[in-house]
């Protein structure tokens, strides 16, 4: 435990500790560069390859990586070149990914704060209903409500959304719950604001730390839910395409073309995996006692 | 015979280092005691004096970034670099250990039953029912009531007082030579801490067990020890019989912690002074005396040199200064 | 105790009751129904089939209706299935799955369990830092990637296994693997985390102090204290299989409940998702009251509260 911790008012900032202590981890450095790397393939490639992602290549149907011409991936069983799918498909799984995360982020700060900053009654009641919710086979009813509602992505976002604000809402009771007995909340108080006010301007902003280390793990999940849905078939529909429907197109087809299957699956299990190294790496950096 | 088989246990230079991210980190150095059957002597010194890693040492249990380097022997064998399985035949069963935590040093799912008849079971081969029926003979001689019950039940269900009489009862199950307690009465109050020393000297006489006993006040050490040894910054300062110790302190260091304790039977107008300072950085131990910058009474060559161990009128003592000039 | 199990027995209604309202209600807010699908009925029949599942009354009735059923343990009737109750649907693919994840459970215990242990024991070695890479990818190979891989590789490839189907050991090994695989990972870093606490425990030092031999230390004195966060893990833990059987099944087509469920999801049949929704909502509830009774058990400190 350094002096910051003892004191509670860190002689650095925050940002500079996390920094350095990101700095002395290179798998999670080295995670973080990677998945800036997949970021970027997702957004450019689609914009600069010579194929459209639902454009027919007759003359090569599922050709190996490389054997025809300019598909570095090959191409999948009606011809699309499955680099740009991949890595259009990534756009879709990560922009799934951030927006079900913004998703759960905002109920769950908010009902975590709210439920942390009141304490007592309110909390108790508040948490008896995440415990409930926490008790539900949440897959189950997003899939129903996929299937009941059609495809809509919105509904997509909205409902893996749903499913992950439970650990967000109690992370951030945690921290509120802490952060409402210490100083500045009473000077806040005495200083004639009003319980909304202290909440946006004083509980929120210093569960930053906490917010921003749970939605780093919040992220993945939400891509393996929407792949999830994707591979059976109620998530994202053709031409347009995900992680998970390419994963379950390649699994159709692995038999006679093994690269439909293992670039999008590889891509996917690289994204998963670096950001729950980075998400690991800003925890234990952010948070020590959690080591 | 020489003067080390003969003791009961012999400790020579012994030298406790730590490998941190800061570097290497000295928390014993240069310690010698020896201990006659029988005996019991006090180790005394300020939190992170070393005392306990030298408790731990003599028991192969330094964390796994420690070292020992030095000599240990017990009834002449060497504990340093004994190989696990050797070891192990003679903690618990020639050497027991009682622990400063009593609550945190007992198994919190394992009834109190099981955790002392594995001991006679590892060490003697007792069956478990005879194991127990010893056990409770015990907890009977540490003085806790009903053994039957205590021996079913579980740790938490004993007050602190009682727990810290079961470790003991743990420690001596096998009738060990000698027992090491490390400030085994610190986390009691102060009416227990009274009883269990009482306890520690009858089972002293009824055991015939020597007691190497840590403790950060003199006062226990007073009470329970016939010799003490004062440790300061991992270095051993003054050494020798308790009543010349205390009546007569040879070492500036020893004056200082004798000092900054209440007493009764000095004039009260006399000042209670905190010794001035802080320990030496461990991490970077100093060259010379690591006292120096605290002492009142420092020569220039304390800073340079540090001073040697010698013996006077049977006290040993590492300091520059006469004895007689520290008054 | 027995105050406490009924406590928690009580506690799990309200759960239970928001189940099965949150199913029913989305279903018969969804626009379509069982009965208007592609082929087209003539108006007399499809009323007549209505009234026959009591699907031309008003919701709250039908609802009143499900529940009463429920009640005695009445799933209704498939709507699909002609002849066929949604009961005994379940008792036909409930077993199937039963079996598939009880392997993956007790797989990923075992195996998961060693691996931490073994990564604790050797805390920051070689094996340590092997184990836990291991278990980082794994965690990061959803089971419906690894599925087709395995397929790829053991049946397709090396031809040693069968990709599919359910009969006999050789077809349970790859689709208990690709179940079981995230949840070895997860046991894994769980109980190194868990081990190397507690192996740092005074308890443990003094267990040393006694003279007592290693395994002794580990087995006897660190395992149990460090089995308990991995025994609160088992509720999560089974709700995640329970997901994953839905695409194991799939993929390999074993003839379990989640089968059943996504044929029911894609055919709109309400009783069949209703049921599985409710059976496995039930078990997973009734799975964690098990796990916090045995906590209690197993920790007596809980024990005696």
């Amino acid at each position: 435990m350094n002096a910051a911790d003892l004191s509670g008012a860190p002689a650095r900032s925050p940002w500079q500790d996390v920094r350095q202590a990101l700095r002395r981890r290179p798998a999670v450095m080295a995670s973080a560069a990677l998945l800036l790397v997949v970021v970027l393939l997702c957004l450019l490639v689609p914009l600069f390859a010579p194929y459209a992602y639902d454009q027919l290549d007759l003359q090569s149907i599922a050709a190996p990586p490389g054997a025809a011409g300019m598909h570095l991936f090959g191409t999948d069983s009606v011809g699309r070149d499955l680099f740009v799918r991949t890595f259009h498909g990534g756009r879709m799984s990560l922009l799934v990914g951030f927006a079900g995360t913004l998703v759960s982020l905002a109920i769950g700060v908010a009902w975590g704060a709210v439920a942390g900053y009141f304490g007592g009654r309110v909390d108790q009641s508040m948490m008896r209903v995440v415990d409930i919710l926490y008790a539900l086979p949440f897959m189950f009813l997003v899939i129903l409500l996929m299937v009941l509602f059609g495809r809509h992505l919105l509904l997509m976002f909205l409902a893996i959304g749903l499913i992950n604000w439970l650990d967000m809402a109690r992370v951030v009771r945690g921290q509120a719950l802490a952060l409402k007995r210490r100083e500045f909340v009473d000077a806040a108080r005495l200083a004639g604001l009003r319980d909304a006010e202290i909440i946006r301007r004083h509980i929120v902003p210093n569960l930053i730390g906490a917010v921003v280390v749970c939605a780093t793990l919040t992220i993945p999940q939400v891509i393996l839910v929407e792949s999830f849905l994707s591979f059976l078939g109620l998530g994202v529909q053709e031409p347009a395409t995900s992680w998970g429907a390419l994963v379950n197109e390649g699994a159709a087809d692995m038999e006679a073309a093994p690269w439909t299957l293992i670039f999008p699956a590889g891509f996917l299990a690289l994204t998963l995996l670096c950001f729950n190294l980075v998400g690991d790496g800003l925890r234990d950096a952010l948070d020590p006692k959690s080591r | 015979m020489t003067n080390a088989s003969r003791n009961l246990l012999h400790v020579s230079d012994l030298k406790v280092t730590f490998a941190t991210p800061a570097g290497s980190l000295t928390a014993v150095d240069g310690l010698g005691l020896e201990l006659d059957a029988g005996e019991a002597l006090g180790i005394v010194g300020e939190s992170g004096s070393g005392k306990t890693q030298t408790a731990l040492a003599i028991f192969g249990l330094l964390a796994a970034n420690g070292r020992a380097e030095g000599s240990i022997r017990f009834r002449g064998q060497e504990l340093l670099g004994m190989a696990r399985s050797q070891l192990n035949a003679i903690r618990g069963a020639e050497i027991g250990m009682v622990f400063q935590d009593p609550l945190g040093s007992l198994n919190p799912h394992l009834t109190v039953g099981t955790q002392m008849a594995e001991v006679l079971v590892q060490h003697r081969g007792l069956g478990r029912a005879e194991a127990l029926r010893e056990s409770a003979r015990m907890l009977d001689a540490v003085r806790i009531a009903d053994p039957a019950r205590r021996l079913a039940g579980y740790p938490h269900e004993l007050s602190g007082g009682m727990r810290q009489r079961l470790t003991i009862a743990m420690a001596l199950l096998c009738r060990p030579k000698l027992l090491l307690a490390d400030e085994p009465t610190s986390a009691l109050d102060v009416t227990i801490q009274a009883q269990i020393l009482a306890l520690l000297a009858e089972l002293r006489r009824e055991f015939g067990v020597a007691v190497l006993l840590i403790a950060h006040d003199l006062g226990i050490v007073a009470q329970a020890c016939d010799r003490v040894l004062v440790l300061y910054a991992g270095r051993p300062m003054e050494q020798g019989a308790v009543e010349r110790v205390l009546a007569r302190p040879s070492h500036p260091y020893t004056l200082g912690l004798l000092r900054s304790r209440p007493r009764l039977d000095l004039p009260p107008e006399l000042p209670l002074d905190a010794i001035a300072g802080q320990p030496p950085d461990l991490l970077h131990p100093p060259a010379g005396c690591p006292f120096e910058p605290r002492c009142a009474f420092a020569l220039d060559r304390c800073r340079v040199e540090a001073p040697p161990s010698t013996v006077e009128a049977g006290v040993q003592r590492a300091c520059h200064a006469r004895a007689a000039e520290l008054r | 105790m027995w105050s406490f199990v009924l406590k928690r027995l009580l506690s799990a209604i309200p759960t239970l009751f928001l189940l099965v309202a949150l199913t029913f209600f989305l279903m018969r807010v969804a626009p379509g129904g069982p009965f208007d699908a592609e082929r087209a009925l003539p108006p007399e029949v499809q009323a007549q089939v209505e009234a026959a599942y009591h699907l031309d009354e008003p919701v709250w009735r039908q609802f009143g209706r499900y529940l009463g059923g429920l009640m005695q343990g009445d799933l209704g009737p498939s709507y699909q299935y002609a002849g066929y109750t949604v009961n005994e649907l379940v008792a036909q693919g409930f077993p199937v799955s039963l079996q598939l994840g009880m392997a993956a459970l007790l797989l990923a215990l075992l195996l998961g369990g060693g691996a931490g242990i073994l990564a604790a024991l050797k805390y920051n070695g070689p094996a340590d830092h092997g184990i836990m890479a291991l278990a980082m990818t794994g965690l990061a190979l959803p089971n419906f990637v690894v599925a087709p891989l395995l397929v790829l590789a053991f049946a397709v490839t090396l031809a040693w296994l069968p990709a599919g189907g359910w009969d006999g050991p050789a077809s349970l090994v790859l689709p208990v693997l690709a179940l079981a695989l995230p949840q070895v990972a997860a046991i894994a870093r769980l109980m190194r985390g868990s081990m190397i606490e507690v192996l740092g425990q005074g308890y443990v030092r003094a267990a040393r102090a006694k003279g007592l031999p290693e395994y002794r230390v580990v087995l006897v004195h660190a395992l149990k204290p460090a089995l308990m966060p991995v025994l609160s893990y088992l509720g999560p833990a089974t709700a995640q299989l329970i997901t994953g059987s839905v695409v194991i099944e799939q993929i390999f087509s074993i003839p379990g409940l989640g089968r059943h469920f996504v044929q029911g999801a894609l055919n709109r049949d309400y009783t069949v998702v209703m049921g599985v929704v409710v059976f496995y909502g039930a078990l997973i509830i009734l799975f964690n009251l098990i796990v916090d009774l045995l906590y209690g058990v197993l920790d007596p400190r809980v024990r005696q509260r």
